[in-house]
């Protein structure tokens, strides 16, 4: 049990009747699937078996991949490997590259995978810095076209840093979703990479 | 086999204005946290509100976006090296209350730097989203959510930490 102390009076109590968004989970609701590591040797790394007993999916993590330039790199997921060129993207970006922020508003058509998130690229393997990531993919089971919703982003190269959140789909994937493969459109995954699924109950 | 995870750690309640509140020795046996920070705010002055892991008043690398304009919103980017995580920016103590969603990822390790995602939202020109890059491959055993000026957090102010850990 953490202590907790501030430099005037406080109580620690339960929740009470005090309203949270996030004290809305209960435990037992939020369950941990599976996690995946980069290995250095696949740009694929694949969550398979999804069970179908959830409302909704999310994948936590961090990630690194192996190419050069300090700088970010696009990754996102397909759906049961769909690589189909009908996935969209609608995000905010917020990226500062040392002396100016760029407010930029990304719209895409036409991929062929779920664009959501960023990664940072390693120039070598003693690389200490990631990405952070959490999508979550709304009504996995059902038969309309699937919604993920994503948040992104980290500090990097001393003084720079990104930030993006946003939705993508695809058009006319409408499958239960038994498998996600979270793919790197730059470069290998290193072993400072970790992706993990959990399921929401509804 | 699927795990239940996503607990609550611990949950503290002001029950009279300060401008430090502190979750020490937390354990290191989860993954992610998440810290919820319902904030009541007490109009002392100028203030802005930050994080600090372990003490630490430096190396958080940060990019990301705040609002300005009230109803005619305006979206800015900015970035750089803070001694903290600025969880929302100066002024938040002329409005209500509100509440500051913070993911902390990978908290225990000591193979890569710590990243934050914070979230943050007032009626105007205090709204931060950023991401934060902790330059430290300590394990985080302290948060530390502070003020700049004295008692600025209000009675009433609730933060609760969460630990969710992978399979």
């Amino acid at each position: 049990m953490p202590i907790i102390g501030s430099l005037a009076g406080g109580s620690s109590r339960g929740l009470g009747g005090l309203v949270s968004f996030a004290a809305a989970i209960a435990v037992g609701d939020f369950e941990a699937i599976a996690t995946i590591e980069g290995t250095n040797s696949s740009k694929e790394l694949v969550f398979n078996s999804i069970p179908n007993t959830y409302k909704h999916l999310m994948i936590r993590g961090i990630g690194n991949q192996n190419h050069g330039g300090n700088d970010y790199g696009n990754f996102g997921i397909r759906l049961n490997n769909y690589s189909g060129s009908t996935y969209t993207a609608h995000m905010q970006r917020s990226y500062y590259d040392g002396s100016t922020g760029n407010a930029q508003t990304v719209n895409l058509s036409g991929y062929d995978y779920a664009f959501c998130g960023i990664a940072k690229l390693a120039p070598d393997s003693s690389d200490l810095w990631v990405g952070a990531s959490v999508f979550t993919i709304l009504d996995y089971t059902s038969s309309k076209t699937k919604t993920v919703r994503c948040i992104s982003g980290f500090g990097f190269n001393t003084n720079r840093g990104i930030m993006q959140h946003g939705i993508s789909t695809s058009t006319d994937f409408t499958s239960s979703v038994n498998s996600i493969t979270v793919w790197s459109s730059n470069s290998n995954w290193t072993s400072k990479t970790k992706f993990s699924l959990y399921g929401i109950k509804g | 086999m699927p795990t239940a995870t996503y607990e609550k750690i611990q949950t503290y309640t002001a029950a009279s204005a300060q401008d430090t509140i502190t979750f020490s020795s937390i354990p290191s046996t989860y993954t992610d946290l998440i810290l919820i920070s319902h904030i009541v705010p007490v109009n002392n002055g100028a203030a802005y509100l930050g994080i600090r892991f372990n003490d630490s008043a430096s190396g958080y690398v940060f990019g990301g976006s705040y609002w300005t304009g009230g109803s005619s919103t305006t979206r800015g980017v900015y970035g750089g090296t803070d001694s903290q995580i600025e969880i929302i920016g100066n002024q938040f103590q002329s409005f209500g209350a509100f509440t500051v969603h913070s993911d902390i990822f990978d908290y225990s390790s000591t193979s890569v730097y710590k990243t934050a995602l914070t979230h943050s939202r007032t009626v105007d020109n205090t709204s931060r989203s950023l991401a934060t890059t902790w330059t430290s491959t300590n394990a985080i055993s302290k948060i530390t959510i502070k003020t700049n000026i004295a008692a600025c957090i209000g009675s009433g102010s609730m933060f609760t930490l969460y630990g969710i850990l992978r399979a």
